[in-house]
């Protein structure tokens, strides 16, 4: 039997219908357009092509990671500059003879004896750093340099036992000063604090100007309890301390321009 | 040949476009068929049921390049262009309506067929794929004389259909 030529053609279409039919598992369940770079990697011929756009989508990936890391150094740039600015803002405040300046330090490693808290800098004698040099964070007194090393340092926390500096606390009708020193436990303590009504918790306390290397003014902590147990008229205050302990990695200390 | 190389190339160009295009216009729906068109095109410019061969060709090479099961577009865009063949017979010769309304005529035949395949093999979104096979079949009638132009210009499919310069001139 000897088909006509559209008799011929519309067998192949039938054939291609019946294809389409039978291969209906196939089927993705939603409508799909023509779709090169995702679809492609089921048919072998097409393989090679699809994995040639794959790599410009892994590329186009990293390039994306890299921008993302980017942004990211770009964000901690940023708020390193913003906390250079409220420093530089700060210092301008303080009443202090020459011109505070500040060493940038990352706590390298925090003293693991149970009795004291003291820490380890990056900052060093190299820097201009030496011991007395109050380290803050912020506007916070985090402690005082105890030991300098060419490029690493030692590190008083304000909590540690052996901490001692003067401090001013101020209330709602002047100054009453004191000697704080560190409890051990996260707190401290302020002793030789004359009687004074005025004095209450929530009150702050800085440091005093009569200190060589620390600059009147940088915040300690605010007025925990208030207590007089002796009755001697002598107060026996607790203070909690502003920077937030343990918390910290990136530090200043303070330096004498 | 040189047709089934051009068959690729314009498939293979119409996939590349539909990622490009639509995404970037935000408007997939407007986008033309640009491989319905040249099936459409392989049916105008065709002497007889022989040359529509081209037309099978075009959709295999949309298959490979498709999530449908292989024979989908090859079945459809042969019944696409056999139906432009036969339309050619009764519509008046070369003229830029005419290029849309015979190239509409046969998109809407193959919106049809679409759901028909569409009923019998995926059974489901079949009224949102019909509405989109509509609105691609008015958006590349609109497009199909630009488009048939720039084919008899590119001389890619001139050898397989005859030599005709204009699908509607004979």
């Amino acid at each position: 039997m000897r088909l006509r030529k559209i008799d011929r053609y519309l067998l192949v279409l039938a054939l291609f219908f019946l294809l389409a039919v039978l291969r209906r598992d196939d089927m993705p369940g939603e409508e799909v357009l023509p779709d090169l770079f995702r679809v492609a990697v089921h048919r072998p011929v097409l393989a090679p092509i699809a994995q040639a756009a794959n790599g410009e989508v892994l590329e186009q990936t990293a390039l994306r990671s890299e921008l993302e890391a980017a942004r990211r150094e770009i964000r901690v740039l940023k708020e390193q500059v913003q906390r250079r600015d409220e420093l530089a803002r700060f210092f301008r405040e303080l009443k202090w003879e020459g011109r505070p300046e500040a060493l940038p330090g990352w706590v390298i490693s925090v003293d693991s004896d149970a009795f004291t808290r003291k820490f380890h800098l990056s900052v060093g004698s190299a820097e201009g750093a030496k011991a007395g040099q109050p380290v803050v964070e912020g506007k916070a007194l985090l402690g005082l340099l105890v030991a300098v090393e060419p490029n690493t340092s030692i590190a008083r926390r304000v909590d540690d036992p052996g901490f001692r500096l003067e401090v001013e606390i101020e209330t709602a009708k002047g100054v009453e000063r004191g000697v704080a020193s560190g409890n051990g436990d996260g707190g401290l303590d302020v002793e030789l604090v004359r009687k004074a009504d005025a004095l209450k918790e929530g009150d702050p306390v800085f440091t005093s100007r009569y200190h060589g290397d620390v600059p009147p003014g940088l915040l300690v902590g605010w007025v925990e309890s208030v207590e007089d147990l002796d009755r001697d008229d002598i107060l026996e205050v607790t203070v909690q301390p502003a920077a937030a302990l343990g918390r910290w990695a990136q530090v200043e200390v303070l330096r004498r321009r | 040949m040189r047709a089934v190389a051009g068959a690729v190339l314009v498939v293979f160009l119409d996939a590349s476009l539909r990622l490009i295009g639509p995404a970037a216009l935000g408007v997939p729906a407007l986008f033309p068929d640009l491989s319905m068109l040249a099936a459409l095109y392989v049916g105008f410019r065709a002497r007889d049921e022989r040359e529509l061969g081209l037309a099978l060709v075009l959709g295999a090479a949309a298959d490979c390049f498709s999530a449908r099961p292989f024979g989908h577009f090859a079945f459809l865009y042969g019944a696409g262009a056999y139906l432009a063949l036969r339309v050619r017979r009764y519509v008046p010769p070369d003229a830029l309506v005419t290029h849309m309304v015979a190239s509409f005529v046969c998109g809407l035949a193959m919106a049809f067929l679409a759901l028909l395949l569409a009923i019998v093999t995926v059974r489901s979104y079949l009224g949102a794929g019909f509405v989109r096979a509509l609105v691609t079949a008015a958006t590349s009638a609109v497009y199909a004389p630009f488009v048939f132009g720039l084919f008899d210009r590119s001389r890619l499919f001139r050898k397989a259909l005859g030599g005709r310069p204009y699908a509607f001139a004979s």
